[in-house]
């Protein structure tokens, strides 16, 4: 196999949060992000799923040095990433992020924010990069002229059109795209996805695609990692995902979205709720809401495994059907979504 | 390539609107305060600038045959000295205008200097954070500490010759604390914006990151700051003046002006009166500016208080009015009311603003039952929270019920007394929102918060109260609900919170529930959850529900009929199940098109709306749609369709479905129709 783009091996991002007391009492350490290790080959989209809290987006932070890492390596083709070379790979990666409207800062004219990348990076000056922008503003659909205005004359989904041009700009072989669409209307969501992907084929792009949102996920991605409390819990191809996922968190993640076709559908229930970042469960993170949690699950906690070809997961019972033995769901898992 | 241009279409600009300088300036203009003060500003400016060439006299040329002389308007006065002479016959008119100059200068200085220590302090405090930020800003505590007026008396009092730069380098640089603060507090807000972080991303050095990126989003408030502080310096130099630290004499300034007078108070009262005017008229003006500008360039939002407006005028007159202008079929305002629980006939509301009249919904009609569970559909501007707002009369001002009514078992919400609504409010209908968090007090346990509005609709102790408390929290399927009761709002989940916010609505009972996006903000998971709950609570307790959303999947999953909104119109409305498989607005099927469902087959491709989504501010003549529509014909775009039926219990206001339209889609349509009498 070729080289991956990007390969993360044991990335950890632990943060300090101060828990009511003062002068550092009762200090807590948050594993956002806990011994997480995939790659991203060249023109692929990786989708990376999960809920509020589980660490996606500073995974995705993390990845571009946004926030230090506490351990672990980030290989950029092949090489790894150190101090010197962090400005080289912010001409290689970039990233989209969430809310169109404080992603743009307000007192810029859309021009020259889609420009300074341009000049930080000393790729074009004068009458060049003036036609550069006009170039990436076409690109991402947009008019030219688009150049002269501020960011609070356009609606969200041209802000985020904007913020796909800056990162763009660069010609980056990896964009990261953290919720780029969670926050716009449905029927401008759809554009920017299309839009995506029109610029992937053009530009060979390969994506980190963050998001909570299943069906988007699916739409955008060839493999997917979901995320459960800092972890990947399941990693696998997007068909094999939603067709046999393993992982039981997975499972009642998939069964959760609400469908259009199939009002009948059974659930997966899931019990609780989040558990609190901060003080995480022993063992797997998930037995506390799992249907299938026995008790080795709460002493050991389960390594990301390879169950199937290309297809991992972390859990001890992965092959098992949720519900066996229970009378929740007597089928096995290919028809969740049958 | 098909991909479509958009970006021609300016949006009505928010709160942000101060970036262009011509509109901010219009919007100055536009305030008294600022014109008064800012007139009066630019006088004593042109004064101070022309003082060489419109005073009469040397400030410091002594005149001793003409001392003491009183101003022009006195019996005694003379022309020549307008506003009279002091105790060494100098000209009090000339002395004035040399000490504006000086006053001027001086703060002008003295605060320029400031504001630039103090913001680039600020910036580097709040960028660096860390120790480099204590350090800075415990300097700054330390020097609030002590009082500021003595530390200038002391540093003047050993100076002997005191010139205008000492007097500059006393005012200006003790300054610096107040702008460092506001700067840094502002930096560090800034900081964690994802523009800052883009930059970064984009490989923006720390200092271009704070010059481009974040100072041009910080330097208004300093402008603010710099102009209240410009009024407060000139006072101070006054004060020093006075107590005999300002400039040397005989270099004449307001404070030693007034300081001098004072001596000969009986004799020339106006050798204080004029100086003191001058102090005051000046820190007038430059206050009046500052308040106008401060209003204008860091607008912390004036918002009107709450006040609910009933609707305009009598109803019967306006909805006969309005069928008889337009000849429009809807089938619920002719069907037997007595049975339908809820029945919304006609709304509409509008926001009147300052230059025009924005109707947010308009002929909005649908009816509910007991037990069922209507969802309401839309993007943002489509005006479903408009709706909610006004169904439980919580609009927000400006804007009203222009004309509908909102009948509630046979009562109109629209047109009864505030008195009954709040009754009804809470206790008939209980309403819950988007954000579970900011809903709840964040410093009052969720146990006194629930006990607390209990104990306002319900004649019970707090100890029946809290037992309440307790199974509604069961009953929203919290396990632990003597645990949660204790707790915190910032203890709990999100999802935990928003249950915890379904529960306070259910304890009145409410007939009907309107939940505004109940789930928008939380996982997909717990949304499962909630939303199952507040189905089986509707259908146990044969309430009714109103579920607004932009997510045509949950109204499929767990609504029975469905109303969907596109800029404030119904586009269709009908029962759930009908209208997802046979939608008969092209909104609607672009809707369930252009949502990624799971149940997308690879590399099947999304079929997007092309365009944006119509701004409050557009003008629309025909369908609010056209300009997006794929089957948009000319008859579109000049003529509004008018909501017709189009099924059992369904509505939808598209030409296509009228045959006599004259768009062309719905003539070959009428045509197939008559040709296969079987597809009919």
């Amino acid at each position: 196999m070729t080289q991956p783009l990007l390969e993360v091996r044991s990335l950890t991002k632990y943060f300090n949060v101060q828990a009511g007391g003062a002068l550092g009492f009762g200090r807590k350490i948050v594993r956002a992000v806990d011994d997480v290790s995939f790659t991203i080959s060249a023109g692929e989209t990786l989708g990376l799923v999960g809920e509020s809290g589980c660490g996606k987006s500073t995974l995705a932070r993390t990845i571009l040095f946004l926030e230090e890492p506490t351990s672990g390596e980030i290989l950029f083709q092949g090489q790894p990433l150190t101090g010197k070379r962090v400005l080289e790979l912010r001409r290689q990666a970039q990233i989209v992020f969430q809310d169109p409207y404080s992603s743009l800062p307000p007192r810029m004219k859309i021009g020259s924010i889609v420009g300074d990348p341009l000049v930080i990076h000393g790729l074009a000056r004068g009458g060049e990069l003036k036609d550069r922008v006009a170039q990436l503003l076409e690109d991402v659909g947009l008019k030219p002229n688009t150049a002269d205005r501020f960011a609070y004359e356009l609606s969200g989904g041209q802000r985020q059109r904007v913020g796909i041009a800056r990162a763009l700009a660069v010609q980056p072989s990896l964009v990261i795209a953290d919720e780029s669409v969670s926050s716009l209307d449905v029927s401008v969501q759809a554009q920017i996805l299309n839009l995506l992907q029109d610029l992937q084929q053009r530009h060979q792009l390969a994506y980190l695609f963050v998001s909570h949102d299943l069906g988007v996920v699916k739409y955008m991605s060839h493999r997917i990692a979901v995320m459960y409390l800092g972890k990947i819990v399941e990693l696998t191809t997007t068909d094999k995902l939603y067709q046999q996922p393993l992982n039981p968190y997975t499972r009642a993640l998939l069964s959760a979205i609400p469908k259009m076709h199939d009002r009948d559908h059974r659930r997966v229930p899931l019990k609780g709720e989040p558990p609190d970042p901060a003080k995480p469960p022993p063992g797997c993170k998930f037995h506390p809401r799992c249907l299938l949690a026995q008790e080795l699950c709460s002493q050991d906690a389960p390594e990301l495994k390879e169950w199937q070809p290309g297809h991992f997961a972390a859990c001890h019972f992965a092959l098992d059907d949720i519900g066996a033995g229970s009378a929740v769901r007597q089928q096995p898992a290919k028809e969740i979504e049958s | 390539m098909t991909e479509l241009t958009v970006g021609d279409t300016p949006k009505e600009p928010k709160a942000e609107a101060t970036a262009s300088g011509g509109r901010t300036l219009r919007r100055l203009l536009k305030r008294r305060s600022f014109v008064v003060g800012a007139a009066g500003l630019v006088l004593i400016v042109m004064i101070a600038i022309l003082a060489p060439v419109l005073a009469g006299h040397d400030p410091n040329e002594q005149d001793l045959f003409n001392s003491l002389v009183p101003p022009a308007w006195y019996a005694n006065g003379v022309p020549e000295y307008l506003l009279g002479t002091d105790t060494l016959g100098r000209d009090v008119a000339s002395r004035l205008m040399y000490g504006a100059r000086n006053s001027l200068i001086i703060a002008t200085c003295a605060v320029l200097l400031s504001a630039v220590l103090g913001t680039l302090a600020g910036l580097f405090a709040g960028f660096t954070g860390g120790w480099w930020d204590s350090v800075i800003m415990r300097l700054g505590d330390m020097q609030l500490a002590f009082p500021f007026i003595l530390l200038a008396i002391i540093v003047l009092g050993v100076i002997t010759d005191r010139t205008a730069v000492h007097l500059i380098l006393v005012l200006g640089i003790p300054g610096w604390i107040l702008y460092a603060r506001v700067v840094r507090s502002r930096v560090l807000s800034e900081r964690d914006k994802d523009y800052v972080r883009a930059a970064k991303a984009l490989g923006a050095s720390p200092l271009r990151q704070m010059r481009k990126y974040v100072l041009p989003s910080v330097w208004r408030v300093v402008l603010v700051i710099a102009m209240l502080d410009f009024g407060f310096v000139i006072l101070v130099e006054a004060t020093l003046s006075f107590l005999g630290f300002g400039l040397t004499p005989p270099t004449p300034s307001w404070g030693g002006m007034l300081a001098d007078g004072r001596k000969n108070m009986i004799i020339a009262p106006w050798l204080s009166i004029l100086p003191g005017l001058a102090i005051m008229v000046t820190v007038l003006a430059i206050n009046l500016t500052a308040d106008g500008a401060a209003e204008v360039l860091d607008p912390k939002l004036k918002k009107g208080m709450f006040r609910r407006l009933r609707r305009a005028a009598p109803p019967a007159a306006q909805t006969v009015a309005a069928s008889a202008s337009t000849p429009r079929v809807t089938p619920s305002a002719n069907r037997d009311t007595t049975a339908q629980f809820l029945e919304v006939r006609d709304l509409q509301v509008e926001f009147p603003l300052e230059d025009r009249t924005v109707t947010a919904v308009r002929q909005v009609s649908f009816t509910l039952e007991r037990g069922k569970t209507l969802g309401i559909v839309g993007e943002s501007g489509s005006g479903k929270s408009v709706t909610a707002s006004a169904i439980i009369q919580l609009i927000d001002p400006p804007g009203r019920v222009t004309r509908g009514s909102i009948l509630l078992e046979g009562r109109d919400l629209a047109s009864i007394s505030n008195k009954e609504m709040a009754q009804l409010r809470g206790k008939t209908i209980g309403m819950i929102f988007q954000n579970p968090t900011s809903s709840l007090n964040p410093v009052i346990s969720i146990g006194a918060q629930m006990v607390e509005t209990i104990r306002q609709h319900h004649a019970v102790s707090a100890v029946e109260a809290k037992a309440m408390a307790t199974r509604a929290l069961m009953d929203v399927g919290i396990g632990d609900p003597q645990g949660v009761l204790t707790r915190y709002p910032f203890h709990l989940s999100g999802g935990m919170n928003q249950r915890v916010m379904i529960a306070l609505a259910m304890i009145a009972q409410p007939d009907l529930l309107i939940a505004d996006e109940p789930t928008t903000a939380l996982d997909v998971t717990t949304q499962a959850q909630i939303l199952e709950q507040l189905r089986d609570i509707t259908q146990e307790r044969q309430t009714a529900l109103i579920l607004i959303t932009h997510d045509i999947a949950l109204v499929r999953e767990y609504a029975d009929s469905v109303v969907v909104l596109y800029a404030g119109h119904v586009c269709e409305s009908g029962p759930v199940a009908d209208i997802l498989y046979d939608p008969k607005h092209p909104y609607t099927q672009a809707l369930i098109e252009s949502v990624p469902r799971i149940d997308l087959e690879p590399g099947e491709r999304l079929a997007a709306i092309p365009g944006e989504l119509p701004s409050a501010s557009d003008t629309l003549i025909g369908c609010p749609f056209a300009p997006r529509c794929r089957h948009a014909a000319d008859v579109c775009v000049n003529i509004e369709p008018p909501l017709i039926a189009v099924g059992e219990a369904r509505l939808a206001a598209c030409h296509l479905n009228e045959p006599a339209s004259g768009h062309p889609g719905a003539l070959k349509e009428a045509v197939r129709r008559q040709d296969d009498p079987a597809a009919s």
